[in-house]
């Protein structure tokens, strides 16, 4: 993929837009010799794993012994494992999560975050779980991100969201780290707007901020406003960073790095907004002179290509040349090969407007070679990341692809096409260049459709998936309120019904005389209707038994209680269901199912069905089967098969697919297959 | 006299059940414990001639404590108590070696039947559950005698593999996926329970499904 940003501003000291959560239980500040004294101390026992875990970060983060590290952590993970202690063997993964992201190995760090993943929604809701969960989300998110997967990495960045906002909504910071991610991934998908309104969300409490992340807040909103076309907005924000900066409590090296990213962007908004290049030259002067007092070589080389550009702006060639050629001799020295790109391309025009044809033409060559190389580099880089993805993808079953194969594939096809278009406007607009023209409005008419076209297929995307998103919580929601519901029936009302009618049969048997008095009689009865009533209702909330003893049993009550009936036999036949699901699937399929015989029953006149569940490892296939009157799937009648559309819903919430083959008067078979997750 | 626990963990139910004992004289409610927990206590020390065990209970579920109860005392008779008549439910029951069942809204007489009934060492189920566990033992009894029904789809494929011919082809035939037609093939290989083509051909000739 080619990353291409005309004109960004992009600062490589910290990792914008890039940011990753860590758990911080421990003092950083730690003694490795009283760590070692704990671990040598202690035998198997929950403290042995958090000192072995400290040693580790220490010997990661601090003294960069990897293999020593890895080893500790490893030894941290085996003892929590042994032990069952289930914090400890989170942190443990976290930590190694962390460190293969810092390695850019994807595919190890994915692992790492899918298994808490599965230790976190599998065991429990306690928040230090749920907390890791929104931290191996927005993690994940990030390496997504990092490899210019927009569209995952915003899928899992709503997902922390959710747990961020409903389960720690006081915990100003991480609810903003998760905003501000979800805003850049938002930029990057080039819906800005949808940006700034994450970025606001923080409204109410940014003052609470930690001063870091204000100041990466104010390079999103920066960066957002700038995308729509917002300068007046755009340049409040470089003013709010000036003040920042004065106000804050910051490093000395947070304060210079801010500092630079200021000078960078106001030079940069004088530059192209403006076009005050005498002010932007200033600012650039002042962004080289922190750079060198840094001794950041990306950083200087990026000031000398921006006072280049801007002697470029004044038509000042020879000094544009100048200094262009300090940046291009700085980024070849440190194999920058996006930035050399960058410069070269600027020298070209820099050499073609003095005049000189020759060197002109030297470094479109150059910039040409470069381009080649940087396309290689990123294929490989990839091809790499696919690797991974997809290695870890056959663990994790990866949801969305699933569940939006369709819109993503003509995504994907818009996106290749874009991908293309780019990459060959770019080596025309190169070649142009030597002859006479710049760029012809055609083509750029062209991207302008591509683009717009692209935006609303995103727009679509995005929309599809915050649907999935608040339709899972509200099915999930559903049950758990009928579940909640149908226990106060039994127990409460229900046993009172119960106590209710002991008393009567008491009371009958202590007064004999009662059993001739109608009044009494009558009221027994009612009772007793009402008790069987409320069993009914609760019943058909929730069926014990589905709680209790799992699917297949419920669904065996289910299928012989609808044959008891005589009008129709339904069999139930499963294979590989010996283990239990977990709860929340067992209630979906268990409803699905239900809906399917209830049509059955309701519609289809059918004397025989088959409801069939096939499990194969982490494969189940359901397949409920009559011999009714069927129906036409094309025209179904709306009203008719509303129920279809729930039964829908629930599949995809589950990420199924369905089929539903109906032939009239031979009668209609529904096949639903369904990758169960890890956590299953 | 007859010793009788009650574990519930409604105060009321179980003083309902207390009430309609108090003039059988012979009986004698010697311990209502309202937790799995307070019952094995009781338990490790007493034993009851009749225990009336609610399967709903807040710490341990009934069917387990009614398990874990058999494991140590093989003298006491259980009766089974619950607001459902789940068929599944009361097999189970019966399975971890409850001696009988009652709903809880049963009569008088019938709660004092149930008690004689398990003490004469027989099995009770409340008429109403009598009906649901004869209703899935007959379903149970057809699906044992019966071979795998298979849907319609599956008759056709097996029918066309039969005839020899491959899933693509198969395929392109019936208008589905290669994929569709895969899933189907596995699915009849479990429920046929073979390990291969040639032996899920073999047994579906000799069960005569094709």
């Amino acid at each position: 993929m080619i990353k291409y940003f005309p004109g960004s501003v992009k600062i490589l000291l910290f990792c914008y837009a890039l940011i990753f959560i860590n758990l911080d239980l421990y003092c950083q500040k730690i003694n490795e010799d009283s760590l070692l004294k704990i671990i040598r101390a202690t035998k198997y026992d929950t403290a042995k794993v958090d000192a072995l875990q400290a040693l580790a970060n220490y010997q990661l983060k601090h003294k960069m012994q990897d293999s020593a590290g890895m080893n500790t952590l490893q030894k941290a993970k085996t003892i929590a494992e042994k032990i069952n202690y289930q914090q400890g063997i989170i942190q443990t993964l976290l930590t190694t999560g962390n460190y293969y992201r810092s390695k850019n190995d994807w595919g190890k760090s994915m692992e790492a975050y899918n298994e808490i993943v599965r230790l976190c929604i599998s065991n429990g809701h306690d928040s230090l779980k749920q907390k890791s969960l929104m931290m191996a989300y927005n993690n994940l998110g990030g390496i997504y991100n990092f490899n210019g997967d927009f569209k995952n990495s915003l899928s899992y960045r709503l997902k922390a969201l959710e747990i961020v906002e409903k389960l720690m909504p006081e915990n100003f910071n991480n609810r903003a780290i998760v905003y501000l991610n979800i805003a850049s991934d938002y930029r990057q998908l080039k819906i800005a707007s949808k940006g700034i309104e994450y970025l606001n969300k923080t409204a109410s409490f940014f003052q609470q901020l930690s001063s870091r992340l204000k100041m990466e807040f104010y390079y999103e909103y920066y960066e957002n406003y700038i995308t729509t076309d917002s300068t007046e907005s755009a340049k409040k924000i470089l003013e709010d960073i000036k003040e920042g900066l004065e106000k804050f409590d910051l490093s000395k090296f947070q304060q210079k790095d801010y500092s630079l990213m200021l000078l960078k962007l106001s030079g940069n908004y004088e530059l192209k907004i403006q076009q005050n290049y005498n002010a932007a030259l200033q600012k650039f002067d002042t962004a080289f002179a922190i750079a060198t007092d840094l001794n950041n070589r990306s950083e200087i080389t990026e000031s000398l290509f921006n006072i280049g550009q801007t002697y470029l702006k004044k038509k000042m060639y020879p000094d544009a040349i100048n200094y262009l050629q300090k940046a291009y001799d700085s980024s070849v020295s440190q194999a920058l090969k996006n930035q050399s790109l960058k410069i070269a391309t600027s020298l070209a025009e820099a050499f073609k407007s003095a005049g000189k044809e020759d060197a002109a033409n030297t470094y479109l060559e150059k910039a040409l070679a470069l381009q080649n190389e940087i396309y290689d580099d990123e294929k490989t880089a990839e091809l790499n990341f696919l690797e991974a993805k997809y290695q870890y993808e056959r663990k994790e079953k990866e949801i969305t692809t699933l569940k939006l194969s369709n819109t993503e594939n003509q995504l994907a096809v818009l996106k290749r096409n874009r991908l293309l278009l780019i990459g060959g406007i770019t080596a025309s607009a190169l070649l142009l260049s030597l002859g006479l023209l710049y760029r012809s409005s055609q083509q750029k008419r062209i991207i302008a459709e591509k683009d717009k076209t692209l935006q609303q297929e995103q727009i679509k995307f995005l929309e599809r998936q915050q649907q999935l998103v608040s339709l899972q919580s509200m099915l999930n929601g559903q049950e758990t309120e009928r579940t909640r519901i149908a226990k106060d029936l039994h127990d409460g009302l229900g046993g009172l019904f119960s106590t209710v009618k002991m008393y009567f049969s008491t009371l009958q048997h202590e007064q004999e005389l009662l059993k001739s008095n109608s009044l009494f009689n009558k009221s027994y009865e009612l009772i007793d209707t009402a008790s069987e009533e409320v069993r009914r209702i609760a019943h058909n909330m929730m069926p014990e038994v589905l709680m209790k003893l799992g699917l297949t049993h419920a669904l065996q009550d289910m299928c012989s209680n609808i044959s008891a009936g005589k009008l129709l036999q339904v069999k139930l036949q499963s294979y590989g269901m010996e283990q239990r699901l977990n709860a929340s699937t067992e209630i979906m399929l268990y409803r699905i199912v239900q809906e399917l015989l209830n049509n059955t029953i309701k519609h289809a006149q059918a004397t025989e069905a088959i409801v069939q569940f096939n499990r194969e490892g982490q494969r189940l296939t359901v397949t409920v089967e009559d011999n009714g009157r069927g129906f036409n799937t094309l025209e179904a009648d709306e009203k008719k098969h509303a129920g279809l559309e729930t039964i829908k819903s629930r599949v995809t919430y589950l990420n199924g697919n369905i089929s539903i083959d109906s032939q009239q008067e031979i009668g209609t078979t529904v096949m639903m297959e369904f990758l169960l997750n890890g956590e299953v | 006299m007859i010793n009788i626990l009650i574990i519930d963990d409604h105060p009321l139910v179980a003083g309902g059940i207390e009430m309609m004992l108090k003039d059988e004289e012979h009986l004698n409610i010697i311990a209502c414990a309202k937790t799995a927990k307070e019952a094995l206590d009781f338990l490790a020390t007493n034993e009851p001639e009749i225990i009336l065990l609610d399967i709903s209970l807040p710490d341990i579920d009934g069917l387990q404590l009614c398990e874990l109860i058999r494991v140590k005392n093989k003298y006491s008779k259980i009766l089974g108590l619950t607001s459902t008549n789940d068929a599944s439910i009361i097999t189970q029951l019966l399975h971890r070696g409850a001696n009988g069942y009652l709903l809880k809204n049963m009569e008088r007489s019938e709660l004092i039947e149930a008690i004689d009934k398990v003490l004469d060492n027989k099995i009770f189920l409340s008429r109403a559950a009598n009906e649901k566990v004869l209703e899935q033992f007959s379903s149970v009894s057809t699906a044992l005698n019966n071979v795998p029904a298979l849907t319609r789809r599956e008759k056709e494929i097996l029918q066309l593999l039969e005839e020899g011919l491959n899933g693509p082809q198969i395929a392109e035939k019936l208008f589905l996926s290669p994929y569709t037609i895969e899933t189907h093939r596995k699915n009849l290989m479990q429920k046929l329970n073979a390990n291969s083509l040639v032996q899920l051909l073999n047994i579906a000739r000799n069960k005569k499904m094709i």
